[in-house]
């Protein structure tokens, strides 16, 4: 059985990516694209942190030099014939996942909003202070402005994301009003636009102070591949 | 100037379990990761491993 990583632009035989305590990264060539593959020692698949870093570092390692289509972790196959045919059945979705990809990378964006401790923002009333009307109104009164909170930070997610979409060429974000995150994004931007792209998050930061925001990345484009096939 | 914003300059494990977990190309039928050293092998699966809340969040039952 072999492990794969990634499929790559890349068609040249045999090219080995050394990385210390890995066994030898090979690229199994198909046309224009080629698989990445490593052979598998005893526990290279368990679910070790070490084991995610180490597939993470491979996935780096690659982007530096191809454009990646990442293989979700621990995929594996029976040989080199195997991959051959995975490249063949799935050829034109890889080629053209890789051109769509050429030269971009992912950057993830997430934009939390501070909980007040003082519980400002949701405060439970004591059932033992109220009775009768008064508690189910106080209650009902609690609720909508939790529902208004989750409604407004829902629009400022979302508000925040067009922003970041307009500067990015995709994205992939998650908006949760409800949520302490109420935005995680992912925006694919040029590999050489990088430093503007974060530099447009740090100046939409100013414009919302209450709200923290966490800037990840580059990545290769994980959010912005989604193939399946058998 | 901006003290609202970080900048990872360590990505966390969240992270990257995040991506190489859930995102990336899929390969049916071929998914083998192994638990306390006991190698499972999983066929004709596509989800084997993700948060427990982003499972309910699709909607798809639990196995």
């Amino acid at each position: 059985m072999i492990c794969v990583y990634g499929i790559v632009n890349n068609n040249r035989n045999c090219e080995f990516i050394e990385l210390p305590g890995r066994n030898a990264i090979r690229i199994v060539p198909r046309g224009e694209i080629g698989g990445v593959v490593s052979e598998i020692s005893p526990g290279d698949l368990e679910m070790r942190e070490n084991n995610f870093w180490k597939y993470h570092e491979v996935l780096l390692k690659l982007s530096e030099y191809y454009t990646v289509l990442p293989v979700r972790f621990g995929t594996t196959l029976r040989d080199t014939e195997a991959v051959r045919e995975l490249l063949s059945c799935n050829y034109e979705r890889f080629v053209t996942a890789i051109n769509n990809l050429k030269g971009k990378v992912e950057i993830g964006v997430k934009v939390m909003r501070y909980i007040k401790e003082s519980g400002e923002e949701y405060c439970p009333v004591q059932k033992s202070e109220l009775t009768g009307k008064a508690y189910i109104m106080s209650r009902l009164q609690q609720k909508r402005k939790k529902s208004i909170q989750q409604n407004d930070a829902g629009n400022l997610g979302a508000e925040i994301n067009s922003i970041l979409n307009r500067e990015s060429e995709r994205s992939n974000p998650v908006i949760r009003g409800d949520k302490k995150i109420i935005l995680n994004g992912a925006y694919l931007v040029n590999a050489g636009h990088v430093d503007y792209f974060k530099k447009c998050v740090k100046e939409i930061a100013l414009r919302y102070p209450d709200l923290k925001f966490l800037i990840s990345g580059p990545w290769p484009p994980y959010n912005f591949v989604s193939i399946k096939c058998s | 100037m901006y003290e609202n914003v970080s900048e990872l300059k360590r990505v966390t494990l969240a992270e990257v379990l995040d991506r190489i977990l859930d995102k990336g190309v899929v390969v049916k039928g071929d998914l083998v990761i192994s638990v306390a050293d006991v190698d499972l092998i999983y066929i004709g699966l596509q989800l084997v491993i993700c948060a427990a809340d982003k499972l309910y969040e699709s909607g798809e039952d639990l196995v």
